[in-house]
Order: C-alpha cells, then structure tokens, then sequence
C-alpha cells in the first residue's frame, strides 16, 4: 500500500514536470516503462521493423494523452494499457489471428504425459534434473513463442514481470475471471509441452 | 481404493500461492506421490521464468521519441505563426478601412444617439477581447505541452 503511494507521489511528479514542459520527466517515463511497453509489442507483434514504429508511435500517444491521466492507476499501468490498444489495434488491421482455440478440453493428464510426469519425479532433485533446468529457459522461451499473442503477453506479464491479476485486467479490459481462465490454459500447455520434451530428451 | 487426485486447477493454485490453498489440498499433497510430482513440474517452469531474458530495443527508443516531438512542435509553431498573422493582417486593414472611409461612417452614426452607438462599440469590443484572450490561453496549454526546455 505505501509503495503504491510512494509509485503515485512519483507519476504525479512526473506527470506534472512534463506538462510545464520539462522533456527531461519524459524522457525518464521512457525509460521507466520501457521494459514493459518492450516486452507487450514483442509478445504481440512478431515483424521487427512494425515494432519500432508502433513503439515509437506509443509514447507519441503517451504524449499527447498525458494530460487526461487522473491518476486512477499506476502511470505504467496506464502506459501498458496504451501499449496493448496500439497492438489490437495493429492486429485488426493486419488481420492477425489474436487468440486460437485450445486443442484440449480435458483436464487429466493423458497417458504419455503421466509417463513424462514419471520420468520427472523419478529424477527430482538429481543430476539429471539440474541439468534439464539448465535448458529449460531455452525450451521455455521457445514454448511461450508457440503460444497465442494474446496468451504468450498474460503469461510473461504474470510469472516474468510479476503484475497482479487486477492490473492485468486493467492492461487488456479482460475480465478477472477471463485473465485466469487464459493463464490457467497458457500454464497447463506450458507444462505439458515441456514435460514431454523433458520425456524426449531424457530417453 | 479409488484415488481422487487434485484437479488441475488446484495444482496449478498450490505451486502459485501455497498459503491460499484449500486445507484438503495441502492434506493431498502430504500423501500423494503422483500430485507432489506434478506440483514440482509447475515449481520447476515457474523458476525458469525468472531465467529468461527480457527483450531489448536494438534502437535508441526515448532519443527517437523526443526527436519526434521536436519536429511535431516545428510543424505545429509555423502553423500557428501563419493563423495569427493572418488575424494581425485583418486588424490592420479593418483599422486602414475605417479610417479611409471615416467620414462616410460618421455620417452614418450622425443619426443615431451616443448611447446607441457606444453601447454596440462597448459589446463588440467585450466579445472580441474574451474570444482573444480565450484563444491566448489556449495557446498557452498547447505550447506548454510541447515547450522543450
Ligand atoms: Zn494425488
């Protein structure tokens, strides 16, 4: 809570610097947010030269909108949300498939995958495992980047850059429950799939 | 004997936030091997995310975004520039017309009482110096916002 105040005092400050025309608060909202703003329009753009354009044209809109932010959330909240517009926006003139559909409705674990799941308690806590792990963030990025944009984005926010479901929704105007239901979905193929490259490489 | 293991809902819940969890859940896990087992391959994926590395610009990106501010407020000031001299251009020929044809005006007014024609002088003039002094401040917060120290 008081950190939340402490973030609020500096947006304000910031806020305030930029519009009595001190470039120098803006260029650091940049690089305050950056990261963040980075890490949504590489999730949900795959072509290198739009993302430069689309970055850059964010904090244009950052910008000139700066005026109208009350302060309801956090200014990178804010930004994020700015962000994630400008990439819907992309995809819908792109025509860009967003979403897919998940291939599985069921919960339980199938058979091959019980094997893997075998194989990895079998290991747990050994060389082996270590070793695996050292792999693992290289299979994992690779993983993610099989996802859905929109899939790929809620789970790097979530279990990378570590922002709460509440602000998730706050970044995409999804619905709390439909935040969960996707990273739940998201987390589940995650798993499976490196399980059952753990299961091929442990052969 | 039938075992009931947890749903993936509520393993994916113990490998996130342990101390939220149903007592149940927490009783599952002291027992069974096959559940533990599938708490651990989530624990596991989940400390490989803070193994990965967060994208980079290969681009300055604040330099380019200030350098795009700048040349909006270039076009913007000339923009400007050419609507108030516009206005300034206006005044002085209204000021050169009236003059030249004063005459003409004051036999025009000649007719009618002072209180008529001050009353009229005295609205025009309150309406013009709000309209100015509104489109002044609005000039104001535009500059404001672009001003770069
Ligand atoms: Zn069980």
């Amino acid at each position: 809570m008081t950190q939340h105040k402490e973030n609020n005092k500096e947006d304000q400050s910031l806020v305030y610097k930029v519009l009595h025309g001190n470039m120098e608060a803006f260029e650091t909202i940049i690089k305050n947010t950056e990261r963040l703003v980075t890490q949504i329009v590489f999730k949900m753009v795959q072509h290198a030269d739009d993302r430069k354009d689309l970055m850059q044209d964010i904090y244009l809109n950052v910008f000139q909108k700066l005026s109208s932010f009350r302060f309801q959330a956090r200014l990178s909240t804010w930004i994020a949300q700015i962000a994630y517009n400008a990439c819907l926006n992309y995809a819908t003139k792109k025509k860009l498939v967003l979403l897919n559909t998940w291939h599985t409705e069921n919960d339980n674990e199938d058979e091959t995958l019980n094997k893997a799941l075998d194989k990895f308690n079998l290991f747990y806590g050994e060389t082996e495992k270590l070793l695996f792990q050292k792999e693992l963030a290289k299979i994992l990025e690779d993983e993610i980047n099989n996802l859905a944009p929109i899939h790929k984005t809620l789970i790097i926010l979530y279990h990378y850059e570590e922002i709460s479901y509440e602000e998730i929704s706050q970044i995409t105007a999804l619905p709390i429950g439909t935040v969960k239901s996707y990273l739940f979905r998201a987390r589940k193929t995650l798993r499976d799939n490196l399980l059952l490259r753990y299961k091929k490489d442990s052969l | 004997m039938i075992v009931e293991h947890l749903t993936e809902k509520e393993i994916q819940q113990y490998a996130i936030d342990r101390p939220g969890c149903e007592i149940s859940t927490v009783e599952h896990l002291e027992t069974c091997e096959y559940c533990n087992a599938r708490v651990a391959s989530y624990q596991l994926m989940f400390t490989a995310f803070s193994e990965l590395s967060a994208p980079v610009n290969e681009f300055d990106l604040s330099s380019m975004v200030m350098s795009r501010i700048k040349q909006k407020k270039k076009s913007f000031l000339p923009d400007d520039l050419f609507v108030y001299s516009l206005v300034l251009v206006a005044l002085v020929f209204t000021g050169v017309v009236l003059y030249s044809f004063r005459y003409v005006f004051l036999q025009l007014f000649r007719n009618l009482s002072y209180t008529v024609v001050y009353s009229a002088a005295a609205t025009i003039f309150t309406i013009l110096l709000l309209q100015l002094i509104e489109n002044y401040k609005k000039y104001q917060r535009k500059t404001d916002a672009l001003d770069i120290v």
